[in-house]
């Protein structure tokens, strides 16, 4: 495994009240595989990403759990170490493209400079790797491109550049947090397929979160759904996603527009995510629920449903 | 580029155009200068002859392109005091205000910016809250107050520093400046802190301000996602983005600095055109004022240009123009 995340919880003080953001998340990825994390806003999907880089605000407090990169605990390194391994071992990229890259430097500047960061080679030498990086992300003209500034580039360009940064110095491991949101269906299959195509190719792990369950459908060998927190649902990304075994994934996928019948109003979902500070005891989806039963209240754990797959829910919709 | 060099050329020529058509027409075209020059004994006769002697008796229109004519050719008028051309008068005195205006932005920046990115980088410590409240003092004692508070503390009580004027001046490259001995910069120390206070607060905040929001930015979080070095992130990442407000800023102050140089120079007694200007008001020697005014404009166009142009060397998107 590449990236083995155990126990971890995640929760925000504050002066009134604690936020209780991620509740004993653990999940593994393996060499090269696409792995999508799920989840509507405030389900802690991108405070469990970044916690991995060690890139989240100094509010968010890790309260416990191990994540290993490489069989290489992250948690007790010092940020002096960990930042020797970000944007080496591994790297991040964020939604806006518009804004991820710094206006007054060139192109090729932040590429080498990503390359000099963390690799004892000359300015040549990285701006010779600052234009195959550029070459691997389908940019044409990548020696002009290394002296554009990031304004003379559209949004699915400059989201081009900020992978090739992303994946200069060959990590194991990608995160990409809603990396593709702010682009158009195009372009955001274009990059995807690229980002598929790479980490199968060189080994990369990607763990790519995202709230559109069909971005996840097309693209992740694996997905895992977050709600309120806590992971609900795991398993291969086909299977999830033809057969869900929580109701939360199913009022999900019922809700995404292209699968709906035409002329059919689409289905949605009724109430509000869980207040998170602090969780309600039991089934933290049972408000909703349209399944709910008197049981929910005891808060069923995440298990196993067959080799492959698993669910919190005691009344999954699929039986192993 | 070039073409953004010739259009701000063009801009500033119309500037200074409109400029003098303002000042002509506040200075001279208010009052009638003929009841001041001839003796109000005279005739209707003598009057007009002496108005038709100073070419007053053409339209305002006329009169105006005779001073416009003169002026290109360098002729502001003599002073009625001095005797001497007026624009020599202000000239004479230009290096004395630029020496003083140069080291009080210098003695800001340096004081300023470091101070400023600082307390940007840690915005709820203690001393960063310390520094803001000092920044707030240099904004609200005036100027002449603290000149004479440092007088009475440097000069008068401790004796380290004389009370005012200007040190022995050395020509350097034809110009008179007082930067090149030790005196010269016992003169200046005193008053170009003074006048350097505000701009110092003004530089602190305007640098903490754009820091703690380059921070905040995209490329900051993406760039500590690269692994890149805190020295790094602050040092270029953030320092080329906030360097184009800082730019902008102090070139405009630059021209603030000359207009403020009136009140420092008069208390610490500094020979620049501020004290000449005073001192010309005083005795209504309208062509010196006249003089002063056009020259003073003519550096705030100069300044402005160049700050245009350093503009354009930092910011990629204005130089190159936006595609996006």
């Amino acid at each position: 495994m590449v990236l083995a995340v155990d126990h971890l919880s995640l929760r925000i003080p504050g002066a009134q009240r604690t936020v209780y953001a991620v509740d004993d998340v653990s999940f593994a990825i393996a060499p090269g595989e696409v792995v999508a994390l799920v989840g509507e806003s405030g389900s802690g999907k991108t405070l469990t990403a970044l916690a991995l880089a060690g890139l989240n605000e100094a509010a968010v407090q890790r309260v416990g759990g191990s994540i290993r990169l490489q069989g290489e605990e992250l948690t007790d390194l010092s940020e002096r170490a960990l930042r020797r391994l970000r944007g080496a071992a591994l790297s991040v990229v964020f939604q806006d493209p518009m804004a991820t890259l710094n206006p007054v430097l060139t192109v090729g500047t932040q590429l080498s400079e990503t390359v000099l960061a963390h690799r004892r080679v000359g300015r040549q030498e990285a701006r010779r790797r600052a234009v195959s990086a550029l070459q691997a992300v389908g940019l044409p003209e990548p020696e002009l491109r290394l002296r554009a500034y990031p304004h003379q580039l559209s949004g699915g360009m400059r989201q081009r550049v900020a992978i090739a940064a992303a994946l200069i110095n060959e990590p194991a491991l990608l995160i990409a947090d809603e990396a593709t949101t702010a682009l158009d269906a195009t372009l955001q299959a274009q990059i995807l397929a690229l980002v598929r195509a790479h980490g199968h190719a060189h080994g990369t792990a990607v763990l790519w979160v995202t709230h559109d369950l069909a971005v996840a459908a097309g693209f992740a060998d694996r997905v895992l759904v977050m709600y309120g927190g806590q992971l609900i649902e795991t398993g291969p990304a086909d299977r999830v996603l033809r057969q869900p075994a929580h109701p939360y994934t199913a009022a999900l996928l019922a809700a995404i527009p292209s699968r709906a019948e035409p002329g059919s109003e689409l289905a949605t979902l009724p109430g509000q995510p869980p207040d998170l500070a602090p969780p309600p005891p039991g089934c933290r989806f049972r408000e909703r629920c349209p399944i709910a039963r008197a049981e929910c209240a005891a808060g069923p754990a995440l298990h196993a449903l067959g080799a492959e797959r698993q669910v919190r829910c005691f009344f999954p919709l699929v039986t192993s | 580029m070039i073409a953004l060099v010739l259009r701000r050329l063009l801009q500033s020529a119309l500037v200074l155009l409109v400029m003098s058509l303002l000042v002509f027409v506040a200075v001279y075209a208010i009052g009638d200068p003929i009841a001041l020059l001839v003796d109000p004994q005279a005739d209707q006769h003598d009057v007009a002859r002496v108005r038709a002697s100073l070419g007053l008796d053409a339209p305002w229109w006329a009169q105006y392109g005779y001073f416009l004519v003169a002026a290109g050719r360098g002729d502001l008028g003599q002073s009625f005091i001095h005797g001497e051309p007026a624009i020599r008068l202000v000239l004479e005195r230009m290096p004395a205000t630029l020496e003083l205006a140069s080291a009080a932005l210098l003695i800001a920046l340096f004081a300023g910016v470091p101070l400023g990115l600082w307390a940007g980088l840690r915005p709820n410590s203690i001393s960063a809250r310390l520094v803001n409240g000092l920044s707030l003092l240099g904004f609200s004692l005036p100027t002449f107050w603290v000149g004479m508070m440092l007088i009475m503390l440097f000069a008068v009580g401790l004796g380290w520093l004389p009370t005012g004027g200007r040190g022995p001046t050395e020509p350097v490259f034809g110009v008179p400046l007082s930067i090149t001995g030790i005196a010269g910069w016992r003169h200046l120390l005193l008053p170009a802190a003074t006048l350097a206070l505000f701009k110092w607060s003004l530089l602190l905040r305007l640098t903490a301000g754009a820091t703690r929001e380059a921070m905040r930015q995209d490329y900051v979080r993406f760039a500590r996602a690269r692994g890149l070095s805190p020295a790094r992130i602050v040092g270029v990442h953030v320092l080329k983005n906030i360097l184009i407000p800082i730019v902008t800023v102090s070139g405009l102050e630059f021209g603030s600095l000359i207009a403020f140089a009136v009140v420092t120079e008069t208390v610490f007694a500094w020979p620049g055109m501020g004290k000449l200007l005073i001192d010309s008001i005083a005795v209504l020697d309208r062509p010196v004022v006249v003089a002063y005014l056009l020259i003073t404009v003519a550096l705030f166009v100069a300044i402005n240009l160049v700050v245009d142009l350093l503009y354009a060397l930092l910011d990629p998107r204005v130089r190159f123009g936006s595609t996006a």
